[in-house]
């Protein structure tokens, strides 16, 4: 499904990742934690091209847009990263747009689907994430956990293979960290392909079939949430679960 | 002022509130997407296209809208003459075997209306796209990326998610700018144009009374009025969410 190998990526002098392979498989879902600095966000955001990488190998579906390092066209690069979807930590929701027009103008625009379809979709996405009383709403009327869900939506509806989560509860209260969670476990119940960057160590340990551990741009430690979070084989790794839990 | 006066004074004041109003909306209409297009190309990774619109930028603004009407208007028709061209410089080329003749005239001269025209826009077209470029470059950049990853090309990003934005963000400068402009057509005078300011000042001399003035007043307070309500509807409509 998705295949990266020896990710390297430099901003400026400062080195955040060091050689990343991973290897995600269809319908599995794969949680990304570590201490902010580790890398964890920029290897997601590289893996839809939203960020350039130095070396290495990225491959959608078998297909690499870009190949020891050296990028294919970016208009091919683009096709490709279109089979990925992403939730940010800051919603980025489009504000003068209506939470409906959210979803249903990236699939008009971007994947030209004729308007009374992408209208459908949208619906019955809405209904999924529990919002279909808010279709008219614009974000700036939305709470932070209504409007991560309509992201998570619009993301939907572009009908990824993978979906990338960039932290997407950090920004929120913790009351509504749930509502966005429940929505993630349901896409995992549908066995969607997901790649989840967290804080969030329940979720991880409940929901992901493997957890990897970043610490100073490498994957240290990758395993079951069992092997992880049980029986961690680096003093790094059990630190920073203590830390947190 | 008796009714006679008025009846004197009134039609002259309207032909020149024509000119003006022409100058007014030609310049907005020409301005507002030569504004928007230096934005964009002020924005360009590109170093040499920054640094030329920089400059363009840097030259329109921090010069005198009167020089650079004076510019167009007297000192074009020189041009060549400045740097010791002949009046029309004749090309000749010979390519695929066929000949052929381009003619340069190096004194370039303009009707006046039409060199204010270009005057204006060149003018508040560095100012608009400072305004469209700070609009711009204040829009979350979590918009861009947003886009991006959900597959919206440049232009799609500009056309449907970012314009729509800066739209909103830039109508109080806009607004400004375009009151500044009804009262910036009175320079207009100086490349012997007519407008409601000329027609004034003529009618003043012409009638030895001052009341024009005041009248001229009314007229350039009603159109900026006119140019407040207007923006503050469109602030309403755009304030929608």
């Amino acid at each position: 499904m998705l295949k990266a190998e020896n990710i390297y990526k430099k901003f400026g002098k400062l080195e955040v990742l060091k050689g990343i392979n991973l290897e995600v498989k269809e319908g599995e879902v794969i949680s990304i934690i570590g201490s902010s600095g580790s890398g964890k966000s920029t290897f997601l955001r590289c893996l839809n091209h939203l960020e350039k990488i130095d070396n290495g190998t990225i491959a959608i579906e078998g297909e690499a847009f870009v190949d020891n390092g050296v990028y294919l066209h970016e208009k091919r690069v683009k096709e490709i990263c279109k089979r990925t979807g992403m939730v940010f930590q800051s919603f980025n929701l489009f504000p003068h747009l209506s939470a409906l027009k959210n979803i249903t103008q990236p699939q008009t625009t971007v994947a030209k689907i004729k308007y009374e379809d992408a209208l459908q979709t949208a619906r019955n996405l809405l209904i999924q994430v529990g919002l279909s009383d808010k279709e008219d709403a614009y974000p700036s009327q939305l709470s932070g956990g209504q409007k991560q869900r309509v992201a998570i939506a619009r993301a939907l509806a572009m009908k990824p293979d993978i979906m990338l989560f960039d932290e997407p509860t950090s920004a929120l209260d913790p009351e509504l960290t749930g509502e966005v969670l429940k929505v993630i476990k349901d896409l995992a119940s549908q066995k969607m392909t997901m790649l989840v960057v967290t804080h969030e160590m329940n979720f991880a340990k409940e929901v992901s079939d493997r957890v990897l551990f970043m610490d100073e741009g490498v994957i240290l430690e990758e395993g079951t949430p069992g092997e992880i979070f049980g029986n961690a084989k680096y003093e790094r790794t059990k630190s920073f679960i203590n830390m947190i839990e | 002022m008796d009714l006679d006066m008025i009846n004197k004074l009134l039609p002259v004041m309207f032909e020149g509130l024509k000119i003006t109003l022409n100058v007014f909306w030609m310049t907005l209409v020409f301005s507002i997407p030569f504004g928007f297009i230096l934005a964009l190309l002020k924005r360009s990774k590109i170093k040499a296209v920054n640094w030329i619109v920089s400059t363009y930028i840097w030259l329109l603004r921090g010069t005198p809208l009167m020089l650079q009407l004076f510019f167009v208007y007297y000192g074009l028709p020189y041009f060549g003459k400045t740097f010791g061209l002949p009046e029309t410089i004749i090309f000749d080329v010979n390519m695929f075997g066929i000949n052929m003749q381009w003619q340069i005239g190096t004194s370039i001269v303009f009707p006046p209306f039409t060199a204010a025209i270009i005057a204006f826009t060149m003018n508040y077209g560095a100012y608009f796209a400072e305004i469209f470029r700070a609009g711009i470059e204040s829009i979350d950049k979590g918009q861009f990326e947003s886009a991006k990853a959900l597959g919206y090309t440049y232009w799609q990003t500009m056309g449907k998610i970012i314009m729509p934005q800066m739209v909103r963000l830039t109508l109080p400068p806009v607004s400004n700018e375009t009151i500044t402009l009804v009262k910036d057509t009175a320079l207009i005078t100086a490349v012997s144009l007519v407008d409601l300011m000329r027609a004034t000042q003529l009618r003043v001399a012409d009638m030895a009374n001052i009341a024009p003035f005041g009248v001229a007043a009314v007229f350039y307070l009603v159109l900026t009025l006119i140019i407040t309500i207007g923006f503050r509807y469109l602030e309403k409509r755009f304030c929608r969410y």
